[in-house]
């Protein structure tokens, strides 16, 4: 029985399964053996009845479906701009851009691609590959921004494609009025800064990452960091899944926060009026700065502690069910 | 059997075990693996897909002999799933019946059919 959990354990592991649900499946399987023994069957009987734990793990997870990759980007209506093909590796990404959106992910070929739709003109902007940095930005020089602004019924876009397992020094993306969307960023640094449009960041990993928004709505799921920063200023933000290894900030002036399944080490909240909603969020310590933002934490484990640390609020409270 | 096929019927017979009354987890897998030749590799994940679907709950119920078990309650979304997975069981079965039945009810009568044919196209 300890061999078949020991061995079920090294499986799910392997297969990135979160901690939590790891910690689930071989109580429920501790728990069946033991019932099975009682009801005599024997050590042999149990091989057949429960099977390969290699199948049961693999089964698990694509039952579950968890961290199910995300469709890639159809660029079906873009057009390609160009193929950078890469020899080396990308150390370096650098993304600014005005009223575009954009979406960056990870793509088939050994290539960086870059597509386009409903852009004007393309010769305005600077797009380049060079010496491991590859930049896609607007070039200020040649148009101002409230003409290009008045003038762009539709808002263009940007794909860009780096190779598969692309793995980062530096990730920044800077927009403004525009919807970013980033899936699998692997880099030591990860920076995204956007104004007035909504972010979307799905599977990003990175010694450190700071994202700050104004009033768009970001959507960060499946992160994995030694330290969070988020700065939003009037947007909700919705953070998911996720493993940081050291503290987490969150700061805005009145937005909400809704957190699920994420584990951190220290967590500070300093807000104006926002409220931060959580389920299944298990920070080590909480800090709370606000006039009346208030912090309700609903977890399903209640014997993991939480320490309430520094508490400075006019109206706010703490709430931990 | 393909395994899709599999997983769908074990599906439909873990939510059916629910439907009777709670019960704790290896109680359904051995429920199941008296009538289908599965083991508790195919049923365990179902479960718990079930379970994070919302069709489940669970709680912990001691039990008169050792630990506690925890135990699986379906709530009214997942009896709501079962009625639909039910109906449309039934009349797929119901339609494969209609069209193995053609050929005859019994491998008996299967056979005498087909034996009559081939002295038929014989004689011919």
């Amino acid at each position: 029985m300890k061999k078949y959990l020991e061995d079920l354990k090294k499986e799910l592991e392997k297969l990135k399964l979160n901690s939590n649900e790891i910690a689930e499946i071989l109580e429920d399987h501790e728990e069946m053996i033991k019932e099975a023994k009682k009801e005599g069957v024997s050590d042999k009987e149990l091989v057949s009845k429960f099977g390969d734990p290699k199948k049961l793990a693999s089964d698990l997870k694509s039952e579950l479906g968890e961290e199910k990759e995300e469709a890639t980007q159809n660029t079906n209506d873009y057009v390609l701009y160009k193929s950078f093909p890469v020899m080396d590796s990308v150390e370096e990404v650098q993304i600014k851009l005005v009223s575009d959106d954009v979406v960056y992910e990870q793509g088939d070929m050994d290539a960086i691609e870059v597509y386009y739709k409903n852009i004007k003109d393309i010769e305005d902007y600077d797009i380049s590959f060079n010496k491991g940095t590859f930049t896609l930005k607007k070039d200020k020089k040649v148009k101002s921004l409230i003409f290009n602004i008045s003038f762009s019924s539709k808002s263009g876009s940007f794909v860009v494609k780096v190779p598969k397992d692309t793995s980062l020094n530096q990730f920044t993306l800077n927009t403004v009025s525009g919807d970013s969307k980033a899936i699998n960023v692997f880099a030591d640094n990860v920076k995204i800064a956007t104004t007035s449009g909504d972010t979307y960041l799905r599977h990003i990993t990175g010694s450190k990452v700071e994202i700050s928004t104004v009033s768009g709505d970001g959507n960060i799921s499946f992160i994995k960091t030694d330290n969070l920063y988020l700065n939003a200023v009037s947007g909700d933000f919705c953070v998911s899944e996720g493993k940081i290894d050291g503290d987490v900030t969150l700061n805005n002036v009145s937005g909400d926060f809704t957190v699920s399944k994420l584990e951190s080490d220290k967590f500070t909240l300093s807000t104006v009026s926002g409220d931060l909603n959580a389920k299944e969020f298990y920070p080590t310590e909480i800090n709370l700065k606000s006039v009346s933002g208030d912090i309700t934490i609903t977890n399903e484990d209640k014997l993991r502690p939480i320490v309430i640390g520094k508490k400075k609020t006019l109206s706010g409270s703490i709430k931990i069910k | 059997m393909n395994a899709q096929f599999k997983r769908g019927i074990v599906e439909l017979c873990v939510l059916s075990e629910l439907v009777q009354e709670d019960m704790y987890g290896y109680q359904i897998i051995n429920n199941i693996s008296q009538h289908l030749d599965v083991n508790e590799n195919t049923i365990y994940p179902i479960l718990r897909r079930l379970t994070k679907e919302g069709y489940f709950t669970t709680y912990l119920k001691e039990s008169n002999v050792g630990a506690a078990r925890k135990y699986y309650k379906i709530t009214e979304n997942g009896f709501n799933y079962y009625l639909k997975l039910r109906d449309s069981w039934d009349s797929f079965i119901g339609g494969v019946y209609e069209i193995l039945n053609k050929g005859g009810k019994k491998n008996e009568e299967i056979l005498r059919r087909f034996e009559e044919r081939i002295r038929k196209t014989k004689t011919k």
